[in-house]
């Protein structure tokens, strides 16, 4: 199965709207790191991305969602972060 | 002259405007022969075929078929490109020799048209490939006496001596006859893929119809490198291809897949002892899901043969050997 990375940023975000991000992307067995609303995200299939983005759209909440098609040969630049979190977002972006 | 120079500019400025595209990372060409090499059995008792290889090369001037068929919005992808297609037959003789190889030098393009799909599982594409230029196999002597040079006296006067009822298969030059050609080849291609949840096409439906013309100008203008008037009484000026293509992913053998492909061709009106007909049907297994391009194949062939000269020949050959695709599945589209 292949695996995607992909970044989701919210904006204006209500308290519990975060919840509800959390609870479409348990449902959808999808891996992912909060950092700030900006959501890393691993998921199984372009189909699951998909199902993820429906689900989030259903909300009507401001988001940008990037879906990653290529991933071999990207990196992240940081200044400040935890390295245990950077570690993180590199798995669930590019392996 | 001017001409000449013309199409020298033309050809650098695609070449340096190419080299600047990411799309020159990735050259897939979804229509024409893949390449391959094979053991054969031979037509004739005459002599033994060791194996052929079909080292197709491409240089491509410009082709976005990845890059553009990966975005949905892209309703039409191309390329273009100069192709160099050897046809190279090793026979057991002492030594080994390679007898009589073909060489096509061809400018082509091919094209693709996105179908609007009616359902997301689907995606259909109707295209075409166009391809002119020269066929030969390099040789000088007399297509039918080893004796004589091509275009001698000698060897000329051996054609009045040939009539329909002539067997040319047992009188053909196989150490050194000459064959010769310009043509122009066009195929159409519709293909209709199913799609897996991640956009890759895990089943094909690929139909061609095909048409080519030998004639005596290269690419219609330079006049060189055409066929005499005798030999294109032999060879048939006119040929009809159809082709049909089956791919299937085995998603519970980790992706392996498997195509069975049949190939029909017709040749109008060529010498009484020519066979018009030729058809080859290849079952190739991709056995690599790392390496998807490489495939191993057997084929059984009927009708006439296609190395140039050897024509003539027919009968039954069966084959198998190693093949590159070179329009492997990839994600056919960006839709989420």
């Amino acid at each position: 199965m292949a695996k995607y990375g992909n970044i989701l940023t919210l904006f204006n975000t209500e308290a519990n709207e975060n919840k509800k991000i959390d609870t479409i992307l348990t449902k959808n067995q999808t891996t992912f790191l909060n950092l700030n609303n900006t959501y890393y995200i691993e998921t199984n299939s372009k189909k699951n991305t998909s199902e993820v983005i429906n689900d989030i759209n259903a909300l009507g909440i401001k988001y940008i969602f990037f879906h990653n098609h290529i991933s071999d040969g990207s990196l992240i630049k940081n200044n400040g972060i935890d390295e245990d979190k950077i570690s993180k977002i590199n798995t669930i972006l590019f392996k | 002259m001017r001409k000449l120079y013309s199409c020298l500019i033309l050809f650098l400025c695609s070449t340096i405007y190419g080299q600047k595209s990411f799309n020159d990372f990735a050259q897939f060409y979804p229509i024409g022969e893949d390449p391959s090499v094979r053991y054969m059995t031979s037509y004739t008792k005459q002599e033994t075929i060791l194996f052929e290889a079909n080292p197709i090369i491409r240089y491509s001037l410009y082709n976005n078929f990845m890059k553009g068929l990966m975005d949905e919005n892209q309703k039409h992808t191309q390329a273009w490109y100069i192709a160099f297609k050897p046809q190279l037959r090793m026979y057991t003789d002492n030594s080994l020799p390679v007898r009589t190889p073909s060489y096509k030098i061809l400018l082509g393009t091919q094209h693709l048209f996105r179908i609007n799909a009616t359902n997301t599982e689907n995606q259909n594409f109707w295209g075409f490939s166009l391809e002119s230029g020269h066929y030969s196999n390099g040789q000088d002597g007399s297509s039918f006496s080893e004796l004589y040079p091509d275009g001698s006296p000698e060897g000329d006067a051996i054609y009045n001596t040939i009539d329909q009822s002539t067997d040319l298969s047992k009188i053909i030059n196989r150490r050194s006859g000459n064959f010769s050609t310009n043509l122009t080849e066009i195929i159409f291609n519709y293909r209709t893929y199913k799609i897996d949840d991640d956009n890759v096409p895990k089943q094909l439906h690929s139909f061609n119809l095909g048409y080519t013309l030998y004639h005596n100008r290269f690419v219609g203008i330079g006049n060189f490198g055409g066929y005499t008037p005798n030999d294109i009484k032999i060879y048939g000026r006119h040929r009809l291809s159809a082709g049909y293509e089956f791919m299937k992913v085995l998603q519970k053998l980790d992706d392996k897949r498997f195509s069975i492909k049949q190939n029909l061709e017709l040749i109008e009106k060529p010498h009484q002892s020519v066979n018009p007909f030729r058809s080859e049907s290849i079952v190739t297994f991709y056995p690599f899901t790392k390496s998807k391009t490489v495939g191993f194949f057997v084929s059984y062939i009927y009708g006439h043969d296609n190395y140039n000269l050897r024509l003539v020949d027919s009968g039954h050959q069966a084959t198998f050997g190693i093949t590159w695709s070179q329009f492997p599945p990839f994600s056919i589209t960006n839709k989420l």
